[in-house]
């Protein structure tokens, strides 16, 4: 799958782990690809995002709100709160049946059937099983579909090869994804950065 | 943040920025929610038709939704 990955676009993967890491994620998302993404400012298209607010720092920090209260924002817990409901409460509950972290992430646990299962293992013998065991997280599937969709994004281009740009298309996913919903908590629509992505790698051709 | 409590607290009924945000945000949570008890009943092995049947909503809505994520 990462043949045609640049070495800039493999060390956004490379980064993407890190961050998971540091967020305490045992799994690599779309979210953890922006940042990962966000990590190289200087990459093609990707100012783009810095134009638009869009930086580490702002964009740690959103995901740290999106994720921080079983994915919903703190102004989502008071709006909560005046219907009665204690989010924190909801959570413990969650939690006590679900494990740590269910709340954040309860699409995690529809990737059971045991079909789908078996279907995604050859993706992840060909390129993570040996990472396994040095540590690499597994990816989420619309991590994976991010970057199916930026392979896809390079060939529309008639580029060679995926890069940096290419991933930061793939992630604005129509059908939304986590780092979309951090974009969109930057106030910002995905959209529009794809426009101006567009137009900015045009520009620099 | 005890702004956003105050604001709340002080608006309750009346602005409907806090209760359509409300609503929002109960939305979200009964998507997560629904995730949830969506891929525990695949677990225990249930059926989509038993799941949406749960839920009130038809077999094939429920596979749409949490099918393939």
């Amino acid at each position: 799958m990462f043949e045609r990955f640049t070495p800039a676009a493999r060390q956004v993967v490379v980064c993407a782990q890190e961050e998971a890491r540091t967020f305490g994620h045992p799994w690599l998302g779309t979210e953890h690809l922006l940042l990962g993404v966000l990590a190289d400012p200087q990459a093609p298209g990707v100012s783009v995002l810095a134009d638009l607010g869009v930086t580490m720092d702002t964009g740690r920090a959103a995901l740290r709100q999106l994720v921080g209260r079983g994915g919903l924002s703190e102004s989502e817990a008071e709006a909560l709160r005046t219907l009665g409901i204690d989010l924190d409460e909801v959570r413990r509950r969650v939690e006590a049946s679900f494990g740590p972290g269910a709340l954040d992430y309860p699409w995690l646990s529809l990737n059971v059937p045991r079909q789908q299962a078996r279907r995604r293992r050859p993706w992840r013998r060909h390129r993570c099983e040996q990472a396994d065991a040095t540590g690499h997280l597994p990816f989420m599937p619309r991590a994976k579909r991010a970057l199916e969709r930026a392979q896809r994004e390079a060939l529309a281009l008639g580029d060679q090869y995926v890069g940096v740009e290419h991933v930061l298309l793939g992630l604005l996913d129509p059908k939304s994804n986590t780092a979309v919903e951090v974009l969109r908590r930057l106030d910002t629509d995905p959209e529009v950065i794809r426009t101006r992505v567009l137009a900015d790698l045009g520009k620099a051709a | 943040m005890t702004e956003a409590v105050d604001a709340a607290a002080a608006a309750t009924s009346q602005d409907p920025r806090v209760g359509l945000g409300a609503v929002a945000a109960l939305r979200q949570l009964v998507e997560r929610l629904e995730a949830l008890q969506v891929g525990s009943a695949r677990r225990h092995g249930w059926s989509w038709e038993e799941i949406g049947q749960a839920l009130g909503v038809s077999r094939q809505a429920v596979h749409k939704k949490h099918g393939r994520r």
